[in-house]
């Protein structure tokens, strides 16, 4: 597999202990990371060009939610954002939620309780994937 | 001169009141205040070395020589903060450490405080690091006199997930608050296939199935269906055939059903026989889900069932058996039994099968008329509002114009206009608007009760509980 | 009997009238105090957000009745829908809009004419459609105008699920208000009803449908009623919900059982207070029956709400809420001090026959009889000045208790500036606002004797939705 150091990711989460463990993860391993608090604060951030190589969103956070979020991207008129590599990171665990968050548009779903671990190896993934298929 | 003390002493006497309570306001503010930054001075400096010693896997020697006090108020409470959130080795590090600190110790004996608030607070933090050896203790807590506590306990039981954990936790399910069953099943399902030997056990302890005891089987039967627990089929036979409660029966048929082997289907036949309509109500609903072919004709006889769940409940399995589900349903939609007609054409609709019919309107051929004499059936079972709406939506051609017609023939045979009729009725009642005036009284409309009617992706009942599902107030007399 | 001791035993009937008043708004206080402070530390411990993520918490059906919302209605529900709930439904009923309420909410939701019956259990003006969602758990139902009772009614005939929660559309939900205003019912199947906390969001910063910042507002009449609501919820309702005697939830937020509800027999279409006076009929429903059960209010399910903050506007809710008031005590007299309802007979109906019905009168009364005495002499100024001083400083020492206890439990003002506001306008409102409301409150009286004069054929009120999105 390439290697990924420097792959920029954008982490959406309203819980500052979750954020505090991604980032912690993933800036040792390499990775530029940038954290807001919620959905709205995400797509204004990327809605002004700065398009991450990936996004780990929360489901759950206020003013907009991370299905919110999901369908903003995949609906919005820039490929590179259709295209963003999104994984959520949620407590809703129910078959229902995770059925209704892939066919949103997500490239992976990790529940919480996580590991980092597995995440930090998911992340890897699709960021490989999407790096495959945008150079193919 | 008293009344002039007297005064003075009210005035006094008020205006200190006031002024206190105003005080004391403020200064609640000021306290909490001074708290918080209390407790952000300390956090900022332990946090850092807990999240570096995650990241290492090794115990920092500053955590290790944080005082004792410190290292209940703040340490614990970031060491739960995150153990709540990760699992795996992260999570095994967490617990480590918080045995090495003795933490563990500690809380075990705070379990037996006599402050209740220090005790849920014990249990809580026990659920998250306190591990094997944390199980037996929380099973006393188990039975504390506080509720919100016993719960804590149940919480941090399945937290734990042992094998006695999980026994101990199937005994609350008999817990006499709601929220604390709730929780319970919740976590049991959580623990998925553990949790299935111990249900069991609870369910064939009691070989009378008394009353009282209900509420926790009928909770432990409805895990046992959504964990899809294959093992606990002989039990929830008996359970099914021998529960003297109507719903812990009907629980059990459809666990039954969730389970889908069909070699259960002899019991669920025995069920749609049941005196109580719920109880035939879930085994049509567990036929469905089985699917076994060989029983549609039970099916087509629930169709036409008295009371209007069962109904609802027989035409949809019917619609999940594939083709040949599907002709018995267009059979009922041409039978004698008005009832059965009225939930055949609704649950052709909401299947989208009708909608098919009428795109083969103009197909030569058997198709055709195979779609005509359905759609027809459909007509003269009052779906008009429906087919006429579809009539409207389709693009101009053939089956717009047979449609029409056959909806225009309606017309005149019924002697009134199709639109006057769909403009009096409430939205789609599939029951003929006659009928509804026999009610009398009774202000429930017998076809309305549907909860998914429009077709949502749920399969799964949308109320957990069954006695929800009973359409409230008697069904229409005279059949 | 003299003039001078009939005056002077008015006095003294107005001054019993206050110390009784005074002593049982304490009373109601110490078990508020006491029920808070039990809940603020039981909250702690009760995982919400594990509820949150449970196959197993009963469905909840949203109903929210629209009338003329076009502006607003689609960021209303669009906030709704992400509120944290395991499965819920949101129901709208559009009751006879004459704007374009419905279309608004067809485009922005992608809603579809559906086949989706209503069971008919309530009496409604008729339905004309349903609409529903291929993308949102939400339904409308659009139907005739027959008033805000009716809407409700209609929409919780619509409702799928066995919980039913009513909110004004215009009302601004905290994240996990639906969790925990469920929570009791939750908890056993015995609570029929639950009631939510109404605050004031005016002065507050708003964002995408959430309060996002807590202030107090810079209009006095506003800030009163930040009092006013905190004085009622906290104190009164919290104490009236431990003795199983509450007679008001908002109309604004509550939830019930559906089922329960339904036999109840639905709002009532007569009056101008059907928020009260449903849940008064609810309790004697289940008293006659003989059932136990419980009717509770929560203090930190919070709903934030624009009052209104002029005179004229404010004037008129408070003249509709007395009117209602008054309905609902006269339509139940019965249960007044009969054994057989339990607290809400001889508690609930006496306390708001006795300081909510006629409280206006003593204390007009009051206003009157005083000054006579001493323009006649009769009594001595001092023992006026007393009287007034006791009187009213009780009055504060309870609406500032009231404030203490939000800023000790449940804390939501972050600025030091606006506990102290507050505290000072618990204050002032003695001197002005409070004696506005008094007159108001004994109009209304007038208003609604002279309406009811025919009282054997209980004449229709008119009934204006446009007037009622707001209620508490």
């Amino acid at each position: 597999m390439d290697d990924f150091e420097g792959s920029s990711i954008l982490v959406a989460d309203d819980d500052r202990v979750v954020r505090r463990i991604v980032v912690a993860k993933l800036y040792g391993l390499g990775y530029e990371v940038t954290e807001v608090e919620d959905g709205r604060e995400a797509l204004d951030l990327l809605e002004d060009g700065e398009i991450p190589d990936l996004l780990i969103t929360d489901s759950n956070m206020p003013r907009m939610s991370g299905l919110q979020l999901v369908r903003a991207i995949r609906d919005s008129k820039s490929t590179d954002l259709v295209k963003l590599p999104i994984i959520m990171l949620t407590a809703r665990q129910s078959e229902r939620d995770v059925i209704e968050g892939l066919e949103t548009g997500l490239d992976d779903y990790v529940i919480k309780p996580f590991s980092p671990d597995e995440l930090a190896a998911r992340v890897r993934t699709a960021l490989w994937r999407s790096n495959r298929s945008s150079s193919a | 001169m008293s009344s002039i003390s007297f005064i003075n002493l009210v005035t006094v006497v008020m205006a200190l009141l006031v002024m206190l309570m105003m005080a004391v306001t403020v200064s609640a503010k000021a306290v909490r205040y001074l708290r918080a930054s209390w407790y952000e001075r300390h956090y900022k400096r332990i946090e850092p070395a807990l999240e570096k010693s995650i990241l290492t896997g090794e115990n920092q020697p500053e955590l290790l020589q944080l005082p004792p006090w410190q290292r209940d108020l703040f340490l614990s409470r970031l060491i739960v903060e995150r153990i709540a959130l990760l699992r795996g080795s992260g999570q095994e590090f967490l617990m480590r450490l918080a045995a090495d600190l003795g933490l563990v110790d500690e809380y075990l004996k705070t379990l037996e405080s006599r402050r209740r608030w220090r005790r849920a607070r014990a249990g809580q933090s026990l659920g998250y690091f306190g591990g094997e050896r944390a199980v037996e203790p929380l099973g006393k807590l188990l039975s504390d006199e506080d509720e919100t506590i016993r719960a804590v306990a149940a919480r941090a039981l399945a937290r734990i997930g042992s094998d006695e954990a999980v026994r101990l936790l199937v005994r609350t399910l008999d817990d006499p608050s709601e929220l604390t069953r709730l929780r319970v099943a919740e976590n049991l399902e959580r623990l998925g296939q553990s949790a299935i030997g111990p249900l069991v056990d609870s369910l064939e302890d009691t070989v009378t199935l008394d009353a009282e005891r209900s509420h926790g089987q009928i909770t432990a039967v409805r895990v046992l269906g959504n964990l899809r627990a294959a093992g606990a089929r002989g039990v929830l036979r008996r359970v099914a055939c021998d529960g003297k409660e109507v719903d812990l029966r009907a629980q059990a048929m459809l666990a039954l059903g969730r389970i889908g082997d069909p070699e259960d289907v002899p019991v669920l036949l025995e069920g749609t026989k049941d005196g109580s309509w719920p109880v035939r109500a879930q085994a049509a609903n567990a036929l469905g889900m089985v699917g076994e072919v060989s029983t549609i004709p039970t099916l087509k006889d629930l169709a036409a069932d008295e009371e209007w769940w069962v109904r609802l409940n027989a035409c949809k399995a019917l619609a999940n058996m594939g083709p040949e589900g599907e002709k018995a349903l267009l059979e009922l939609l041409q039978g004698d039994d008005r009832y059965a007609r009225d939930r055949a054409a609704a649950t052709l609709e909401i299947q989208g099968i009708t909608r098919r019919m009428v795109r083969q309107l103009a197909k030569p051929g058997k198709r055709g008329e195979r779609a005509r004499t359905i759609v027809g059936a459909a007509i003269r079972s009052g779906a008009t509002k429906y087919l006429g709406g579809l009539a409207e939506a389709l693009p101009e051609g053939e089956e717009r114009r047979i449609l029409r017609e056959m909806l225009g023939a309606a017309e005149t045979v019924n002697g009134r206009p199709v639109g006057a009729e769909a403009e009096q009725m409430e939205p789609i009642g599939a029951e003929p608007k006659a009928e509804r005036e026999d009610a009398e009284s009774v202000k429930v409309e017998p076809t309305s009760a549907e909860p998914l009617a429009a077709g949502s992706a749920d399969v799964e009942p949308r109320r957990p509980e069954l006695e929800e599902q009973r359409p409230h107030g008697p069904q229409v007399g005279g059949r | 009997m003299s003039l001078e001791g009939l005056v002077l035993g008015l006095n003294y009937a107005v001054l019993v009238y206050f110390l009784l008043l005074n002593g049982f708004y304490l009373l109601l206080y110490a078990l508020s105090f006491v029920e808070i402070s039990r809940y603020a530390r039981r909250d702690a411990y009760t995982g919400l957000s594990e509820l949150f993520t449970s196959n197993y918490a009963p469905p909840v059906s949203l109903i929210v009745p629209a009338y003329n919302e076009e502006a607003t209605i689609a960021a209303s529900v669009r906030s709704f829908l992400a509120l944290r709930y395991p499965l819920f439904e949101i129901v709208v009923v559009n009751d006879g809009s004459k704007d374009r309420t419905v279309e608004v909410l067809r485009e922005e939701f992608g809603l579809s004419e559906s086949d989706q019956p209503v069971r008919v259990q309530l009496k409604t003006q008729p339905i004309r459609t349903v609409y529903t969602s291929p993308a949102e758990r939400m339904i409308l139902v659009d139907k005739e105008n027959g008033g805000k009772a009716d809407a409700l009614n209609a929409g919780i005939c619509a409702a799928n699920y066995p919980f039913v929660c009513c909110i004004d559309a215009d009302l601004i939900l905290e994240e996990d208000a639906l969790l925990r205003i469920a929570r009791p019912m939750i908890e056993s199947s015995r609570v029929v009803a639950c009631g939510g906390m109404i605050r004031v969001a005016n002065g507050c910063e708003v964002d995408s449908g959430r309060v996002a910042k807590i202030r107090t507002p810079r209009e006095p009449i506003a800030t009163f009623q930040i009092v006013e609501y905190l004085r009622a919820f906290l104190a009164g309702r919290t104490g009236f919900s431990v003795l199983n005697c509450l007679l008001i939830i908002s109309g604004a937020f509550g939830m019930f059982r559906r089922q329960d509800f339904i036999e109840a027999g639905g709002y009532a279409h007569d009056t101008v207070g059907e928020d009260m006076e449903v849940v008064t009929r609810i309790h004697r429903t289940l008293r006659e029956k003989g059932e136990p059960y419980r009717i509770s209010f929560v203090p930190d399910p919070v709903g934030w709400t624009e009052v209104p903050a002029n005179l004229r506007v404010l004037r008129r809710q408070r003249d509709r809420w007395h009117r209602g008031l008054m309905d609902t005590l006269l339509r139940h007299r019965k249960m007044l001090l009969n054994p057989r309802y339990g607290t809400v007979g001889m508690l609930a109906m006496p306390y708001f026959f006795l300081f909510e019905f006629l409280g206006p009168v003593v204390e007009i009364l009051g206003y009157v009889a005083v000054p006579l005495s001493l323009w006649f002499g009769f009594l001595d100024v001092e023992f006026a000045v007393a009287f007034f001083l006791a009187a009213v400083g009780l009055g504060t020492v309870i609406s500032v208790a009231a404030i203490f206890l939000e800023e000790l439990r449940l804390h939501r003002y972050p600025r030091w500036l606006d506990v102290v506001k507050l505290t000072l306008y618990s204050v002032l409102e003695n001197f002005g606002y409070r004696q506005l409301n008094t007159v108001w409150r004994a109009l209304a009286i007038i208003s609604f004797l002279r309406k009811n004069q025919s009282w054997g054929a209980m004449e229709r009120q008119g009934f204006d939705p446009a007037k009622t999105t707001k209620k508490s």
